[in-house]
């Protein structure tokens, strides 16, 4: 991580998301961006309990070390070096989508039946998010399951490591076969032989014949062991 | 104890009435171990007469003792099985240094051990001079070597192996992370090995070795019977497979041309245990005339859908094992329940979870729980991730699993809404219904399982050795409830949970036969040292403080990955480790934090 900085000279990002009573404020004191541009939600939108709303005075450069992410939660603070601002990007969205979602889950659970605001996918796009809320309602926090939604978010079932192996293989050996996938294919559950150019690749993990001559088809007659 | 050291009495009675001649006799038989911990405590004599005649020992962690302590009281044994790193290293949580040397049980072994036919390592760590000093120091006499899921070695001492272990009837090397140099080992192995009998080096990556050396094995040995190799073109296999005539078991190889090239590819007759990687729908046909006789089926490795799962798994009415990805869905297990009725053994792992490389209909839930319990009777091991459960399921399978010795549930987490969550009364039917219980595991969500569910799990598995337990409780009371229960838990796992350090340590005095807890995932101290309420003497505990792991996700960009801190504690022998690397970090009570 710490050999990852990807400081340019005309980015230096600085994001300090801070929490209060629930509230998740983003503070994106930005420097200059460069070819980067700022999102949307950060400069505009105000969501509720997930609000990255920003005081709208535009951008503040801070004296922080470039591309270092702080985040105050639950009143513990993580500092993070060298997070690329588009990953900081991922990260507000993330944050806003699930708390968004917690709101989202509050609002139905309380109402008891089908309401009116659109179930939250797993990818909204910025502006259904805004717009989804817009109307506000009584904020339920419910801090237990957040700090445990953190949990899992920390701690993600672990995958197999031999099983992991096995889906790389198996996304090398698509590859190979079909560089340029139809993106209307449903299912890849059967090899799609039809674009096979190549025949077999190393990556496709074929035994390579033996370079090494053959010798006696026999096996050598084991030394008599005393 | 006074022995009468007279040499005209020949025959010495021990306590209980018994002569040393008939213990001598009797004593070979006992093989289960824990009989065989039972006799070594009678008295001393049969705690000698054990060392001299215990054939197989496992130490279960390779630091709760010694090579020097082992060969003190076993120094006749002729096989041994040795573990190291813990269970989670298997699913990358522990880092590759982590330890588990087998160089100084290697080097005991050279000198001392003379009768040592049979070893097995698995998660170790190996060098090639390990290798090297094996081979020479027993080479003439290792019958079985197992490097089963160790790292640390290349092909390179596998040669020492192949060149000196000219009696080696098994060699076994699944899942092990092996440098490849060339593909000479396995030429070695052809031409001074004939009774080679079980050859696996499947799921390793290498890829250097030639199949006319395979072929040449094939020939050379008469008995071999079960063969597992990493990916090799089958059609390349036309002439292994007639030589290896006795072949009972075969996994691995690879598909790459047109289906119907793989039709004239004839198996051997004894064939009944098989997994052939990326065998897709269009290849599958080959398998089906011999399907009947399938007692085993491999298909976490091969690209079928579920309706492929159902067309296959009707035509094994004899299958009695099988391993597969969840991609085989409800209407696959249903298919299962119907069809093999001698089903002991069923594994579903995870699929990926990348858009289009699996079947929509590829998840099960309590609805292939329900048909699958009822369906097959025979069941003694059952694991399974699931994206959907209820109470009901579990009950179905506490009422009709009486078989049942193992049982496993994952929960995975894509889906928001479970349909049946907590599922307090399911475990509590699973624990009570499934008496023969020994090994269980059950990792859900926050919600999943309530502080009543867990004292349940407490309360319900007399007969529980190992468990694994993950995001399961509200609070540290349910724990402690559960601690007060579980009287044969050896071995606990925990994860994601939300207990403090306190209420572990608590847990662990409690529990009244743990010799060995990981934990990762739990709610630390402010000073780091209310674990220090578990120190005790012969007690190890060790910490791996949370990490940031540069790795490749789904789709092979780097991520940063936040390892939380673990701890891991065990019962030793040997005291404190000696050869920590960076990464683990041992607590000791003496030592002022």
């Amino acid at each position: 991580m710490e050999g990852e900085a990807e400081s340019r000279d005309e980015v230096k990002p600085n994001v300090a998301v801070k929490e209060t009573n629930g509230d998740i404020i983003g503070d994106n004191g930005v420097g200059k961006l460069g070819s980067v541009e700022a999102p949307d939600f950060l400069g505009k939108k105000n969501v509720r309990n997930c609000s990255l709303a920003m005081p709208g005075s535009g951008l503040n450069t801070t004296s922080h070390a470039p591309s270092q992410l702080t985040i105050f939660y639950g009143g513990s603070v993580c500092v993070f070096d060298a997070i690329p601002v588009e990953k900081v990007q991922e990260i507000m969205l993330i944050a806003s989508t699930a708390a968004a979602a917690n709101s989202a889950d509050m609002k139905n659970a309380a109402t008891d039946c089908a309401t009116t605001s659109p179930v939250l996918t797993r990818s909204p796009s910025l502006q259904s998010t805004a717009t989804a809320l817009a109307s506000p309602q009584a904020p339920v926090y419910p801090l237990q399951r957040t700090s445990l939604c953190k949990l899992q978010a920390e701690l993600p079932i672990a995958r197999r490591h031999s099983l992991q192996r096995f889906f790389e293989k198996r996304r090398d050996r698509l590859v190979n076969r079909n560089p340029y996938p139809n993106p209307s294919t449903p299912k890849m559950a059967d090899d799609t032989k039809a674009n096979l150019s190549a025949a077999t690749s190393l990556e496709s993990g074929c035994f390579e014949k033996s370079p090494v001559p053959q010798e006696d088809l026999q096996p050598k007659v084991p030394t008599h062991v005393a | 104890m006074e022995e009468n050291d007279n040499k005209m009495n020949k025959t010495m009675t021990s306590p209980v009435g018994m002569s040393d001649v008939v213990l001598g006799c009797v004593m070979p038989y006992i093989h289960d171990p824990k009989d065989r911990d039972a006799v070594s405590l009678v008295c001393r004599r049969w705690y000698e007469l054990d060392a001299l005649t215990r054939k197989h020992i496992t130490i279960a962690l390779c630091y709760t003792t010694s090579p020097d302590r082992l060969r003190r009281r076993f120094q006749h044994l002729e096989s041994l099985k040795l573990k190291g790193k813990p269970r989670a290293a298997m699913f990358n949580l522990i880092p590759e240094d982590w330890g588990g040397y087998v160089t100084p049980w290697v080097n005991e072994i050279a000198e001392n051990f003379n009768c040592l036919k049979s070893l097995h390592f698995r998660r170790m760590i190996v060098k090639d001079s390990d290798l090297e000093v094996l081979a020479r120091s027993r080479g003439k006499v290792l019958q079985v070597l197992k490097l089963d899921k160790c790292s640390g070695f290349s092909t390179d001492g596998l040669l020492h192996v192949g060149r000196s272990c000219r009696q080696l009837k098994t060699l076994f090397l699944e899942e092990s992370l092996i440098v490849e140099k060339d593909g000479q080992w396995l030429h070695e192995l052809a031409v001074n090995n004939s009774v080679m009998e079980t050859l696996n080096f499947y799921m390793t990556d290498l890829v250097k070795v030639s199949f006319e050396d395979l072929e040449l094995i094939a020939r050379n040995c008469r008995n071999l019977a079960s063969v597992k190799i990493s990916d090799c073109e089958i059609l390349d296999l036309v002439g292994f497979f007639p030589a290896a005539a006795v072949l009972e078991e075969f996994c691995g190889g690879s598909f790459n041309e047109q289906p119907d090239r793989y039709y004239a590819v004839s198996f051997p007759p004894k064939l009944c245990r098989l997994g052939l990687t990326y065998m897709g729908k269009n290849e599958m046909p080959i398998v089906f005339p011999f399907a009947s006789l399938l007692k085993k089926l491999d298909l976490l490795y091969a690209l079928l859908d579920t309706e492929d799962h159902c067309l296959l798994i009707q035509r094994c009415p004899n299958l009695e094992v099988l391993e597969t990805r969840n991609v085989i869905g409800d209407r696959g297990l249903e298919v299962l329940a119907r069809s093999c009725k001698r089903l002991k053994r069923l594994r579903i792992e995870r699929g990926a979870d990348e858009q289009g490389m699996e079947d929509e209909e590829g998840v099960v839930s309590q609805r292939g729980l329900m048909a699958l319990a009822q369906g097959c009777l025979e069941l003694e091991y059952l694991a399974v991730y699931v994206s959907d459960i209820t109470n009901a399921s579990l009950e179905y399978i506490g009422t009709y699993s009486k078989n049942l010795s193992d049982f496993r549930l994952v929960l995975l987490d894509r889906e928001e809404r479970i349909t049946d969550l907590p599922l307090d009364n399911g475990v509590r039917a699973l624990l009570r219904g499934c008496e023969k219980l020994r090994r269980f595991a059950l990792y859900l969500r926050p919600g999943g399982l309530t502080d009543v569910g867990l004292s349940y799990i407490g309360q319900y598995s007399p007969n529980v050795r190992w468990m694994l337990l993950g995001y399961v409780g509200e609070s540290d009371a349910g724990l402690l409830e559960f601690s007060k229960g579980c009287p044969s838990l050896q071995k606990l796992e925990m994860r994601g949970c939300c207990f403090s350090e306190h209420a572990l340590a608590v847990t662990v005095m409690q529990l009244t036969s743990l010799r060995y807890l990981w934990v990762q995932g739990y709610r630390a101290s402010q000073s780091g040292r209310d674990l220090l309420a578990m120190a005790r003497p012969f007690w190890n505990i060790e910490l791996i403080p949370a990490r940031r792991v540069v790795m490749n996700d789904q789709v092979g960009e780097a991520v940063v990955v936040e390892h939380p801190a673990h701890i891991l504690a065990y019962y030793s022998l040997a005291g404190p480790r000696t050869d920590f690397p960076e990464t683990v970090i041992p607590l000791d009570p003496l030592v002022a934090a």
